[in-house]
């Protein structure tokens, strides 16, 4: 909660809340589950975005429509998605389904992801405006079903949730193969690519960007802010303030990246010494977030209003 | 009375919604319309439960959207995750939020519902609801919904799943243990992947009426939310749950029944009484009434006259949500010899408050019911089920609590900080469901 605070004093557009890895937590077990902490970081926040992972291979899209668009309404906007789309060690067996290999599982992600997106658009915008003397709370005629039938998912609605304060969640995709970034490019809002070096990196910016062409979106629809590594510790610390500003600048203007994204551990801690040691020197370069701006607005993107993108 | 007998204080739970329980609550003047949905006017609430030193809130869940003017009083966002957002305003109070077994994973409600008890500290109970209605079935991957006894074996079997993934989850000195279940509905091998909740598990809530529902909760249940519209018919509920929970070699005392009760408060009974016209005229205005009551007998009555009585031979059996709705309409209709257009009247005004028990006046009269209630053995305690918020629960905290507090019914101070410790039951350490 602190952390997540301080991480907001500090300039930082957004926080992305992985599934945490075991081995990342102190105690060996993670504590919280993303969406229901990025519930609660919402009450004690007010500018900061609060991304958080959830599967689009398990469990029900319905579900997980409603959970993000919840997150929506009570963090005023600043919500962000970022769909699971491939099983981590053991997750077929909790959930007693087998999702294939990958190219099924790009399929199955890819129609979960179709549904969430058509569940968020069937309320339109004015569709909740009560009207206390009239005695309607809100108009039924512009609250739409999907009626989804396809090959894994059967959804019929309209979602129960009213429209979200920013229309839809800012969905945060990361990359890490070509098959992701044709994906990515689709969908994604912001495409965070993982890459081993700086000439890697280049290449794939362009890539994003190209692709998202093919897609028929402009370059204002899509933020690509790539993943950069960074280790607390005393010794990187004490070198790396003044350092990795630099280096932040460099790799941002060599790529042509809009920013980036720091990973790490992940925990308080870390998080902590990213706040106070870090990003102090880095003032100059960050777009900090406004109060009762929503998280997309924050980021500087034009939404795509078009209500039945398909997603390859 | 002879039978089972509730303990010396009365436990009290409040039931959450938008605008209050009441269908005409939002077009009251005192409703701010303003930002829908309001969760500062949540926390409002929860604050004041808190300050009544009441044992819970509680979260009602339907993952549907209902079409029409009386559905405006649900909550629209992920209960969990809206409590997630009141634990960090509270201290005390203990939360449950409805999930439904019909359309969820049981990992998942485990993962969530033990990050959200941490969240809060230990004060997370969850309502175990086997979902009716064909068209909730329709955003799940089905045509239609299971049948009745699937659904409930059902969700015996996702109660199986995750008291076995909580009781196996890492305290995080030793390892998590994994599970190995397969069952007719679920297949889940494999261990959680969070912290077990700081009591063991969350509160198991149910709100079980049928016979198999009524089971499940004696078997499982650390508390129910029951209704009952005469004070006979919620001594015989009373019993009859006691009594099968005895029969799984539980204590009958370890399940709380707690009693749904609409208070409309007034400084006098004539001010109470005018709140529930107005709400109810508020409701009224402009509305379809038969073609509400068509939808809840799902039989077209429009087309016959409004001052008849109903087709009593040509009603179908109705399998849907609305069955024990439409049981009591049309009980209710053929006893008192009602016209078509009254009972639809009847069954749109009232609603749920036709299906328990209202209570319409002062403070003090609504304490004097309420200690008449609780002394005949209809409950161990009661759910306030507000008719418009905050009003019912800022009076009901205000006044009606301090009433209950000098009669000695209702405690003072709260003695923990977790949900289980509000009930007098200790901790779950190991799950081993009850049989018989």
């Amino acid at each position: 909660m602190a952390a997540a605070r301080s991480l907001e004093a500090a300039g930082v557009t957004a926080l992305v809340l992985d599934r945490p890895a075991p081995t990342d937590h102190p105690r060996g077990v993670p504590a919280f589950e993303a969406v229901t902490l990025a519930a609660l970081l919402a009450r004690t926040t007010s500018r900061i975005g609060l991304v958080a992972a959830d599967s689009a291979l398990f469990g029900y899209p319905y579900n997980t429509a409603r959970r993000l668009a919840s997150l929506d309404h009570l963090s005023g906007g600043r919500s962000g998605w970022r769909p699971v789309t491939s099983p981590d060690d053991g997750d077929e067996a909790v959930y007693g389904l087998a999702v294939g290999g990958p190219d099924e599982q790009r399929s199955r992600a890819a129609e979960f992801v179709e549904v969430v997106l058509a569940l968020w658009d069937t309320w339109e915008p004015g569709a909740e405006l009560p009207d206390r003397a009239a005695g309607n709370f809100r108009d039924d005629t512009q609250i739409h079903p999907i009626d989804h039938r396809s090959t894994y998912y059967r959804v019929h609605g309209p979602l129960d949730v009213p429209r979200c304060p920013q229309g839809r969640p800012v969905i945060v995709r990361a990359v890490r193969t070509p098959d992701e970034l044709a994906m990515a490019a689709r969908f994604a809002d912001v495409v965070e690519p993982w890459c081993a070096n700086e000439a890697e990196l280049a290449e794939t910016v362009t890539a994003v960007r190209a692709a998202a062409g093919r897609a028929g979106r402009s370059p204002t629809e899509l933020l690509v802010l790539p993943a950069l590594g960074w280790r607390a510790g005393p010794e990187v610390v004490s070198i790396g303030e003044r350092d990795l500003s630099q280096r932040l600048g460099e790799v941002v203007t060599s790529t042509g990246a809009d920013g980036a994204t720091l990973v790490g551990p992940g925990t308080p801690e870390w998080a902590e010494a990213l706040a106070g040691d870090v990003l102090p020197a880095l003032r100059g370069l960050l777009a900090r977030p406004r109060a009762g701006a929503t998280l997309a607005e924050n980021y500087g993107l034009r939404r795509s209003t078009e209500t039945d993108r398909s997603v390859a | 009375m002879s039978g089972y007998r509730p303990g010396p204080r009365m436990h009290l739970s409040l039931n959450l919604s938008e605008f209050g329980r009441h269908s005409g609550a939002w077009r009251h003047p005192w409703s701010d319309l303003a930002g829908v949905p309001n969760v500062d006017r949540y926390v409002e609430c929860v604050h004041a439960a808190e300050r009544g030193r009441f044992d819970l809130v509680f979260l009602a869940d339907t993952p549907v959207h209902a079409a029409g003017r009386t559905s405006v009083t649900g909550t629209r966002l992920d209960p969990l995750e809206l409590l997630a957002a009141l634990a960090v305003e509270t201290t005390n109070i203990g939360m449950v939020a409805t999930v439904s077994t019909s359309y969820n994973e049981p990992f998942d409600v485990a993962r969530r519902g033990a990050s959200v008890d941490t969240l809060s500290g230990g004060r997370l109970g969850l309502n175990y609801v086997a979902s009716t209605g064909e068209v909730m079935a329709r955003n799940f991957n089905r045509d239609a919904q299971l049948p009745h006894d699937q659904r409930y074996v059902r969700s015996g079997e996702f109660l199986e799943v995750v008291t076995d993934l909580w009781a196996g989850a890492s305290d995080g000195v030793t390892p998590a243990k994994a599970i190995d279940h397969v069952g007719a509905h679920f297949t889940v091998r494999g261990a959680l992947d969070v912290l077990r909740p700081s009591d063991g598990r969350p509160l198991i809530v149910q709100a079980g009426s049928s016979p198999e529902g009524r089971d499940l909760a004696a078997r499982w249940a650390d508390a129910i939310y029951a209704g009952g519209s005469t004070l006979e018919r919620a001594q015989e509920y009373y019993q009859d749950i006691k009594a099968r929970t005895a029969s799984y070699g539980r204590d009958p005392s370890s399940i709380k029944i707690l009693l749904g009760v609409m208070p409309f408060l007034g400084e006098t009974e004539q001010s109470a009484r005018e709140l529930q016209a107005t709400l109810d005229a508020y409701h009224l205005e402009g509305a379809d009434t038969v073609r509400h009551l068509s939808g809840l007998l799902e039989f077209d009555l429009t087309g016959h006259d409004p001052n008849g009585p109903l087709p009593f031979a040509e009603l179908p059996v109705v399998r849907s949500a609305s069955v024990s709705q439409a049981t009591l309409f049309t009980r209710m209709a053929r006893e008192e010899g009602l016209s078509i257009a009254e009972v639809a009247r009847r069954s749109y005004v009232g609603g749920l408050a036709n299906m328990q028990w209202v209570v319409t006046g002062t403070p003090q009269r609504v304490a004097d019911e309420m200690q008449r209630w609780f002394e005949a053995g209809t409950a161990d305690g009661f759910a306030i089920v507000a008719p418009i918020l905050p009003q019912t629960i800022d009076v009901f905290v205000a006044e009606v609590v301090p009433e209950l507090q000098r009669r000695g019914l209702v405690r003072t101070e709260y003695e923990g900080t977790r949900a289980r410790e509000h009930f007098g039951l200790p901790p779950v350490l190991a799950a081993a469901p009850a049989t018989r």
